[in-house]
């Protein structure tokens, strides 16, 4: 892995949910893969702990925001695979601007990098 | 139930598939120990689990039901308390709810459709003609559908002599009348009654209080109408078109000589008889009418119509429906603020167990609902004892004020007096918890001590100091989770 584990950022609560659910925005994909691929897509900055990504994507499958279906995975491994699906993709594109505004009035709070 | 095990099933089997996959690539990327790696990375598989468990919607159930089970140890495991509390609440909605039984039923008795209806005579096609002293008092004695008959003359002008010496006589109204509502004093009597019975007056109230001052010593007080000396025997209440004097039928031929006896003068109403229809009054009363004497006058008989309801009677039921209710309610507030009393004495003793749950991580919202739990069952208790001594209690109250044959009380569980029952209970247990809630605020002062404790530590402070701070969380939290208040830091400043 190239970055180190000190490195490494514990996502911040509720960025979870967007995460995931851009993440599928791709196609259906089970849970380690979601992880893995939130992982590589931040560069090995974001960590996201497994424990708590199945009670998330439990939660948001509750919500109705992904569907979710027992399938084999690309090595032949049985696998939950999950997809967006309508409300999901909705809630996502809420998500994602209301995610932009916040990061950038942060950033201008915090100024330019020295 | 199955549903739910499925569901737990499935979620560790995902866990399981998820391991795998991780394994794989780990083993992939040239782990050695993939397996022990994928594992370390996932973290605590139970937590996981538990996560899951508790976002389902059963844990909802299963907190009720555990909550119920431990309320049910905590009150059996002090009888005395939990009898006294529940004997309480019993005489506390017991007798709320015998009033209201009592009221309810009476109030169905008293809601006869249309008792009451007006007599009179058809003339030329219109019910306009009114009846003598003979026809009326033939009606009196013969009507079996009939009860309670009212005759009134219209309104007459007499002379009053002057009631003070030095005063001048004064016009003034009189009606003569069969029977009046009295507030003071009494009815007339038969003999008086019959003409040349013995010379008496009743006064119509609004008269009284202007005439007479409201003096309660105008009975027996003697007056002069037209020139004749009459003795107040009753003060009346007043009704529509309200006379200042009442005088009994048989007056009349002492008040106006040259009135013919045989005169219709007098207009008729009555009561039917329990069970008897309107219809079922007309027919016996054209029966009746046939049988009379016309005496020359037009004669096309008589009609029965609806009086409707007494609304006179409904405003008093209804003053004293509310008088009584709130009366009642008082009882409920002292009985439940006794038992606030009684379980904030308590809270006090059990400061302890709520500090254990609190530091083993049990969460405000569950305190909070055990408590509620633990006082719903009170209340459930206490009411189930209450609606049987409510209902021992209305037929005690019945006994004792002997309404008499006439009035039969359906006394039989009603919705509405269940619905009450209801109110009562959910009202009593919410003011006893918010009573022992707000009383516990006030015990804050004691707990100064305690609250020193409290420091500046977070609740992710190390062991020791955590262990400090659980007897200054707990002192706040009693008062706070009682009362389901969020902002601790309002009650316990420093405490994050």
């Amino acid at each position: 892995m190239a970055t180190q584990e000190n490195d490494r950022i514990p996502l911040l609560q509720g960025t979870l949910d967007p995460l995931i659910l851009r993440t599928l925005l791709f196609g259906a994909q089970h849970g380690q893969g979601i992880a893995r691929a939130i992982q590589q897509q931040s560069q090995d900055v974001l960590l996201v702990d497994h424990g708590t990504l199945y009670p998330a994507l439990q939660r948001l499958e509750d919500k109705g925001w992904i569907a979710a279906a027992w399938g084999v995975s690309s090595n032949n491994r049985k696998a939950r695979f999950y997809t967006l699906t309508k409300p999901g993709r909705k809630h996502l594109t809420q998500q994602v601007s209301q995610w932009r505004r916040l990061a950038a009035a942060i950033g201008r709070v915090l100024g330019p990098e020295y | 139930m199955r549903w739910r095990r499925r569901r737990a099933d499935d979620f560790r089997a995902e866990i399981e598939a998820h391991l795998e996959l991780e394994a794989d690539e780990l083993r992939a990327e040239g782990h050695t120990h993939a397996e022990h790696a994928a594992r370390r990375a996932f973290g605590n598989r139970a937590i996981a689990e538990e996560r899951f468990y508790e976002a389902g919607p059963w844990m909802w159930f299963e907190h009720l039901a555990r909550d119920v089970r431990f309320a049910a140890r905590v009150l059996l495991k002090d009888l005395r308390f939990s009898a006294l509390a529940a004997a309480g609440l019993a005489l506390g909605i017991g007798s709320s709810t015998a009033i209201f039984a009592l009221i309810n039923a009476s109030l169905a008795a008293n809601d006869e459709p249309a008792p009451y209806v007006g007599i009179s005579r058809v003339i030329d096609g219109r019910p306009r003609g009114v009846f003598s002293t003979e026809e009326f008092r033939r009606f009196r004695e013969e009507a079996k559908t009939l009860q309670l008959f009212d005759a009134s003359s219209g309104r007459d002008r007499l002379i009053l002599g002057p009631l003070r010496p030095g005063d001048d006589a004064d016009e003034t109204d009189a009606r003569f009348v069969s029977a009046q509502q009295v507030i003071l004093g009494r009815g007339f009597s038969p003999e008086e009654e019959r003409p040349g019975g013995p010379p008496v007056v009743q006064v119509g109230s609004a008269c009284w209080k202007a005439r007479f001052a409201g003096d309660p010593a105008v009975l027996g007080r003697t007056v002069v109408l037209n020139a004749h000396a009459v003795t107040i025997v009753g003060v009346t209440k007043d009704r529509a078109n309200f006379a200042e004097f009442y005088l009994p039928l048989g007056m009349r031929a002492v008040m106006r000589p040259g009135a013919d006896p045989d005169d219709a003068w007098l207009m008729l109403g009555a009561q039917l008889r329990p069970g008897v229809s309107q219809s079922q009054a007309q027919a016996e009363m054209d029966v009746l009418v046939r049988g009379l004497p016309t005496l020359g006058r037009r004669h096309e008989g008589v009609l029965v119509s609806a009086g409707g309801s007494n609304p006179e009677k409904r405003r008093e039921m209804i003053a004293v429906v509310t008088a009584v209710t709130l009366a009642v309610s008082m009882i409920l507030l002292i009985a439940c603020s006794n038992l606030a009393n009684l379980l904030l004495a308590r809270a006090a003793a059990r400061r302890r167990e709520i500090a254990v749950r609190l530091s083993l991580g049990a969460t405000r919202r569950r305190v909070v609902g055990q408590l509620l739990t633990e006082s719903l069952l009170l209340a459930l208790s206490g009411g189930a004892l209450g609606i049987l001594f409510s209902n021992w209690l209305a037929r005690v109250l019945l006994a004792l004020a002997d309404p008499g044959p006439g009035l039969a009380l359906d006394l039989h569980p009603d919705p509405r007096v269940l619905l009450l029952w209801d109110c009562a209970l959910v009202g009593g247990g919410a003011v006893v918890r918010v009573g022992a809630g707000t009383g516990s605020h006030a015990d804050e002062s004691c707990r100064g001590a305690a609250r020193a404790g409290c420091g500046d530590q977070g609740p992710g402070a190390p062991g020791n100091v955590r262990a400090q701070s659980i007897g200054g969380d707990t002192a706040c939290s009693i008062a706070d989770a009682a009362v389901g208040r969020r902002n601790r830091g309002a009650a316990c400043p420093g405490h994050v």
